[in-house]
């Protein structure tokens, strides 16, 4: 969906992922070890090489998700925690409902690189908006099917693992927000 | 499915961690999974017994995998479902280590 940007072959076909959780976190990892560098590596970090590419996703309720994504020339350390001569961005996404079928969207982003080129932070930041509208466009063919068609089967694959837990983790929470509720109401 | 009477060396035991499941596959078939618990390797059936899912990317918790999916929990020592949606008891595979190696067999511990 984002092969113009942050997406490629590399990191669809061939990513590892690990999914841990906590009682109210969980924690996707993503990692690539030398793959192809994808377009925004190229033109925000200035990538001529292969790289280790890492995404770590941190999901915390209600809506928070806190992204720890970035590359390193491959074999120079990356997944032992070296993070040299590469670039690293840190985005917080925070989501709130507006109505029952749209949400607000904040997000920030922090970039630090240490690579020989210098980053283009408005190149970088021009390439993110460019895939959220892409996930935009996405979410909205998504509720125009739902809107078609309430509450239809659903079919989850391994890569709905994150998803599912961090829902779980709502569900739960919402259960006992509304048992405390219960409570209060009768007392 | 490999011959049943056939060893196939699948990891090595360095590999293994005792809080997760390592994929591996013996043949081309059927995929079967080696974790280590309390020191023991375990090999059982990487396919959830309910749907489509692959257990080696659940949650090793207290001696049992939990699918990843809709939450279904086998023992790993036993194979024993013990949660649903699952119903159906994960297969066993012997297993063997020689060294840092670990082979599995294509038929049950203790056949």
């Amino acid at each position: 969906m984002h092969e113009t940007t942050i997406g490629n072959a590399a990191l669809a076909e061939h990513a590892v992922v690990k999914v841990t959780r906590a009682p109210n976190n969980v924690v996707v990892t993503r990692w690539i070890i030398d793959a192809a560098r994808a377009a925004d590596l190229r033109e925000g970090g200035g990538f001529t090489t292969h790289v280790d590419r890492w995404q770590i996703i941190d999901f915390v309720p209600p809506a928070f998700l806190r992204l720890d994504v970035g590359a390193t020339p491959t074999g120079t350390g990356a997944p032992e925690g070296k993070r040299v001569g590469g670039i690293n961005m840190r985005n917080l996404n925070a989501i709130t409902p507006e109505t029952d079928k749209t949400s607000h969207y904040f997000w920030g982003r922090r970039t630090t690189s240490t690579s020989r080129m210098p980053s283009s932070p408005i190149a970088s930041s021009r390439q993110i908006q460019t895939a959220f509208y892409e996930d935009v466009a996405v979410f909205s063919a998504q509720q125009r099917s739902l809107d078609l068609i309430p509450n239809p089967p659903q079919l989850d694959i391994n890569a709905d693992t994150g998803v599912i837990q961090a829902r779980r983790i709502l569900a739960r929470l919402h259960d006992e927000e509304q048992a405390a509720l219960h409570v209060t109401a009768a007392e | 499915m490999p011959d049943p009477g056939l060893w196939c060396r699948v990891a090595a035991l360095s590999e293994l961690a005792d809080d997760a499941a390592l994929p591996v596959r013996l043949g081309d078939v059927p995929i079967a999974r080696s974790n280590r618990l309390n020191g023991q390797v375990h090999a059982i059936d990487d396919v959830c017994t309910h749907e489509f899912a692959l257990l080696s990317q659940g949650f090793v918790e207290h001696g049992a995998i939990e699918c990843p999916l809709h939450q279904a929990r086998f023992d790993i020592a036993t194979g024993r479902c013990l949660a649903p949606p699952a119903t159906v008891d994960l297969r066993r595979y012997a297993v063997r280590i020689d060294g840092n190696d670990v082979y599995v067999c294509a038929r049950p511990p203790g056949d």
